[in-house]
Order: structure tokens, then sequence, then C-alpha cells
């Protein structure tokens, strides 16, 4: 940006602007891999028999969403300019009382039938559930 | 063609580009401003140093040593000139040429 043209001024500022909302909203293309096939590791654990699964699995899984959230946010060299309103917060309630309440129906569901194949199923849901979101959050 | 409106620290483009930049995040990170603009670390410190002098932008500093990582926000002193300063822009653009005018 060097011009001293109003117009041409005017231009670069609306480029700049797109490119910084850009790299605010940025995702990780390697976010939903990772996150479908640490899903198939946490719950493929719990075939092993070793009795220390229920207690480390939950506190593994905890530990990754954490850093996982963490390192999607992180490396965004721009933060979103604007602030959440209560009615953002009120419309994705829905929204996670139905990602908990699938995600629990999964769980019980490899708890019945085969860790496995909840596994498969978390990490599909995961994966939908994955590329919803982003976009629910931005309209 | 009017003046009025244009702010006299906005004048330079640089300076115009970052505070663009600064307005529709909350935050922004010192390399993206660098690699944006595509400036020097000297010369985007120079620029942020005026920015923070004025009022208009506020940084905050994340870590320690080499890791660490400098962050800009725009302050409601610098969002005001900087819309009053687009508007101004915007108004020199809408305003006929001084010659055509005289032409009339």
């Amino acid at each position: 940006m060097e011009s001293f043209q109003p117009a041409e001024q005017l231009s670069d500022i609306d480029r700049l602007r797109s490119e910084t909302v850009r790299e605010s909203v940025r995702g990780r293309p390697w976010a939903l891999p990772l996150l479908a096939v640490v899903g198939v590791i946490f719950l493929s654990a719990y075939a092993l028999d070793w009795a220390w699964i229920p207690v480390i699995a939950p506190l593994a899984w905890l530990a990754f969403v954490v850093l996982w959230v963490r390192w999607l946010r992180a490396p965004n060299r721009a933060r979103p300019g604007r602030q959440r309103a209560v009615r953002d917060w009120r419309r994705e309630v829905p929204v996670w009382l139905g990602l908990f309440v699938t995600a629990n129906l999964i769980a019980v569901l490899g708890a019945t039938v085969s860790w496995l194949l909840a596994g498969a199923l978390m990490a599909t849901f995961g994966a939908v559930a994955g590329l919803a979101l982003p976009r629910l959050a931005r309209r | 063609m009017t003046l009025a409106g244009l702010d006299a620290v906005l004048t330079a483009p640089k300076r115009l580009g970052i505070m663009a930049m600064l307005d529709v995040a909350k935050w922004v990170e010192f390399s993206f401003l660098r690699d944006q603009l595509d400036v020097s670390d000297s010369d985007l410190s120079k620029q942020m140093a005026t920015l923070c002098e004025t009022g208009y932008a506020r940084a905050r500093k994340n870590g320690h040593g080499r890791g660490s990582t400098t962050w800009f926000a725009i302050t409601p002193a610098g969002k005001r000139a900087f819309d009053s300063h687009v508007e101004a822009l915007m108004n020199l653009i809408d305003e006929p040429p001084a010659a055509s005018r005289r032409g009339r």
C-alpha cells in the first residue's frame, strides 16, 4: 500500500480488510482428519483389556480436545473482530445439546455392540459436525 | 478538493493500511501486518510506534524471547479517526475535479 490516490487507497483498504477477515476465520485443513483418527483411537482403546482405560482414556481425550482447540485458534494471526452476542450463544444451545446427545448415543452403542463401530461413527459424526459448525458460526 | 476530515497521521498509506486491518479484527499479529503490507520489521515497528503514541492503536505482547508475539488492536479514538478519514477519502472521489468545476 504505497499510493496516495484516494481511489487506490480505498481499494487497498478493501483488500486488506478482506485478507484480515479471511485470516481471522481460517481453519486448519488437518484438524478434522486428526479429530477423526484420535476419536477412533480413543474409542478403540476401550476394547483393550486394561483396568485403567476408563480413567486414562477420558483424561487423554479431554487433554487432546483442549490442545486441539488451542491449535485451531492459536495459529491465526488475526482474531475475529465481531463480538459474540447473547443471541449467538442462544442459537447454538440446541446444536450443542444435539451434539451431546448424539455423542452419548454413539458411546452407548459402543458399550453394547462394538467399540470399533462406535469409533467409526464418532469419527464420521465429528467430521460432519466439524464441517457444519464453522458454517453455522459464520452465519 | 477539500481536505476536511483527513487525518494527518493516516495520510501515510502504510499507517492507513494498518488501521484498515485493525478495524476488522479484535487483535492482529505483527507478522501478519508485515506480510500484508510487504514492509520490513523495523519499518512496521516505526509505524506502529506512531499509531500507539497517537492513541490510535494499542499493543500486547505474548510470551518471552524468540517465541514471543506482538498483537495490536484499534482503540476507540483510532476507530473514529479511521472512519472519518475513509469518509473524507470517499468524498474526495465523489467531488468533481477542480478543472471541470472551473469549466462550468
